[in-house]
């Protein structure tokens, strides 16, 4: 009865919301982020071995290599980022004891995405991709959705783990 | 200027101690006398704006540190300590939706 009277007055007067607040959107959680920036540092990679192939950069070019840098190092965070906030707030134990792999495999992706921050070396970033790629799997399968592997339709036109939600 | 007033609460994370869509009353004077732990705060936070939280503890330095009831809330940590001054008032009355 009150909270009918309070929301008639609430119509009327319009009251200020106040948030709960949470950490992220309530139960959104997809690895695709981290995928995306996984495959964002392959792209960086290989836009930094076509700069390293030329014997000189012009001023121009010094300029696209430090905006290539600087978006491998953001996007390696991201990729860690993404895989923590999963880790830490989804994964429980049913998860863990269904899939003892994922503790593993989480410090894995965390050494790996250092490694791919560090070094301007593709086969390091694969790496990191096909251990974000398990995670995503895992991730899925949790949910009961199947998953299906696909090249990405643009560079660096690598694998990428897809959820198959049309089934 | 009544020394009360009403806001409505949107997300999950206070649940189930305050549900989503609940109505909490508020009492801003009565931030004057000593917060317990445990106490529904309303607080403008610098970076979440306008929000409900529990005190979970006041520190050494006077600083509230609060927390969220849902296992989505957002951390302690992360929302740091804030000062009595940011303290809007405390929720005395919480009217639920219905079931």
């Amino acid at each position: 009865m009150f909270y009918n009277i309070i929301a008639k007055l609430d119509k009327k007067l319009n009251f200020q919301m106040v948030s709960g607040h949470c950490d992220i959107p309530c139960k959104i959680y997809d690895p695709i982020h981290a995928q995306i920036a996984a495959l964002t540092i392959i792209r960086m990679v290989d836009l930094l071995e076509a700069l390293k192939a030329k014997p000189s950069l012009t001023l121009d070019e010094q300029a696209e290599f430090q905006r290539l840098v600087n978006q491998k190092e953001k996007h390696g965070l991201v990729v860690k980022e993404e895989i923590n906030v999963i880790w830490g707030d989804y994964i429980k134990s049913p998860q863990l004891e269904k899939f003892p792999e994922l503790h593993e495999l989480v410090h894995n992706i965390m050494l790996a995405g250092s490694q791919a921050k560090q070094n301007i070396d593709r086969a390091k970033s694969l790496h990191l991709l096909a251990l974000v790629n398990r995670f995503a799997e895992i991730f899925w399968q949790t949910k009961q959705v199947s998953t299906f592997t696909a090249t990405c339709p643009y560079p660096p036109a690598e694998q990428l783990v897809y959820p198959n939600l049309a089934e | 200027m009544l020394g009360f007033h009403f806001c409505k609460v949107s997300g999950v994370s206070m649940s189930p101690r305050i549900p989503e869509n609940s109505y909490v009353f508020i009492v801003p004077w009565l931030k004057i006398f000593n917060l317990k732990e445990g106490s529904l705060l309303k607080v403008f936070h610098p970076k979440y704006g306008f929000i409900v939280k529990t005190l979970a503890q006041v520190d050494r330095n006077g600083l509230f540190w609060l927390k969220g009831h849902h296992k989505d809330s957002i951390a302690i940590e992360k929302l740091g300590p804030v000062s009595k001054s940011q303290i809007q008032g405390k929720v005395l009355w919480v009217f639920p939706p219905k079931a």
